[in-house]
């Protein structure tokens, strides 16, 4: 009588041990996953497994006081429920768990491949700058005139890398199966007499590419003030943010983007415009300036990955505006004003 | 060959030229990348003992 009356308490106590454990593994895991592992509840469902096993067997082959077994047996039976949803609920959560850390390191990787990626571009960028300035430097006699400082530190050349090497950091962010003639564009854009002008433009695929009649056809897209389908250097520029439009086509059927030609929907399928603040134009007074990239890869710029893509647009930036003021900087010519 | 003696190259040849220079650019470009993210590899791997 007494062995029963001893496990009936025990089978109880784990009862109510794991109904508490159970519902506070439901309520608050973040707290409790160190302590609750997916290997503790599993040996504890095991424990109480055995025990609940012991109590039914000796219930069924007792030949005497069958009758006290009764309730231990059901006991056991309730307790045993109890521990394998226990078991069963922190394993789930466990496994959730597991597949976040996938996620989050898989974002790590991409997100620090994505900045070593940056460093190697603005290495080369620094590493160019200084060739340069040391095969000028052979030819410096006396004094550098301001025609030789100005090959040295601003070539033409050198804003367009920047940009081209852009292009490249985009293209070596594409998925694996995307095809390798995916093209990239990316456009300078500055206020000039109302306008949007672009100023700088490369294009990955193209290198002879004139961004400037595709600008000349469709100029009143570029005027600061126009409500009639502005561009999206405009809007970008009007509402001083970066734009993100994953999915030109999308976006047009939506009524939210619009094409200049039919033309585009073939080449402009994903688009990102960010907002520059002021730069220095070559006659050496300030504009508002944007920068946009597109591409023929649908869904490329993602609005999930708006903060990274801020990133790596505000370092070109910097940059980009660094070149240009030293570009005005050492007109021969001078500032104007 | 100096500078005065070199022939004068037409638009055409100067674009080419021009082209293959940007792709050769590109190329070192993407080429340097490519270290830089193994080596960064590497030592999320813990195998890096020294840079490349």
């Amino acid at each position: 009588m007494i062995v029963p009356n001893i496990l009936f308490a025990v089978l109880l106590a784990l009862t109510i041990v794991g109904t508490l454990v159970l519902l506070a593994v439901w309520r608050c895991w973040p707290t409790l996953s160190g302590v609750v592992t997916d290997l503790r509840a599993k040996y504890a469902a095991r424990a109480v497994q055995l025990l609940s096993g012991y109590v039914s067997f000796r219930g069924a082959y007792e030949a005497a006081h069958k009758e006290d077994w009764w309730l231990p047996a059901v006991t056991g039976l309730v307790c045993l429920v109890l521990w394998e949803l226990l078991k069963d609920s922190v394993d789930g959560r466990v496994k959730a768990a597991d597949k976040q850390d996938k996620a989050a390191l898989f974002r790590a990787k991409t997100e620090s491949t994505a900045r070593t990626e940056l460093l190697a571009v603005f290495r080369r960028s620094v590493d160019d700058k200084t060739i340069r300035l040391l095969r000028k430097m052979e030819k410096r006699k006396d004094s550098a005139s301001v025609t030789l400082i100005r090959a040295a530190l601003s070539p033409d050349d050198h804003l367009d890398s920047l940009l081209l090497a852009m292009a490249v950091i985009f293209h070596k962010q594409l998925p694996a199966d995307a095809p390798q003639t995916t093209n990239f564009r990316v456009g300078l854009y500055a206020l000039n007499e109302g306008a949007m002008e672009p100023i700088r433009a490369v294009n990955l695929n193209n290198p002879s590419y004139n961004v400037f009649s595709s600008f000349r056809a469709h100029v009143a897209s570029f005027q600061l003030t126009t409500t009639e389908k502005p561009s999206h250097t405009v809007r970008c520029v009007n509402l001083r943010q970066t734009i993100i439009v994953e999915d030109c086509e999308a976006s047009a059927n939506a009524g939210e983007f619009h094409f200049f030609s039919d033309n585009q929907r073939g080449y402009l399928r994903s688009l990102l415009a960010y907002y520059l603040d002021q730069i220095c134009r070559d006659d050496g007074t300030t504009a508002v300036a944007a920068l946009v990239v597109d591409t023929d890869a649908a869904g490329f710029f993602r609005e999930a990955d708006r903060e990274s893509l801020e990133f790596c647009l505000r370092e070109f930036a910097a940059r980009v505006k660094l070149e240009l003021s030293l570009h005005a900087m050492l007109l021969t010519r001078g500032a104007s004003k | 060959m100096s500078t005065a003696t070199k022939p004068l190259l037409t638009p055409e040849q100067r674009a080419a030229r021009k082209a293959k220079q940007r792709k050769r650019w590109i190329e070192r470009l993407r080429e340097e990348m490519r270290k830089d993210v193994e080596q960064l590899r590497r030592i999320i791997d813990g195998e890096a003992k020294k840079p490349s």
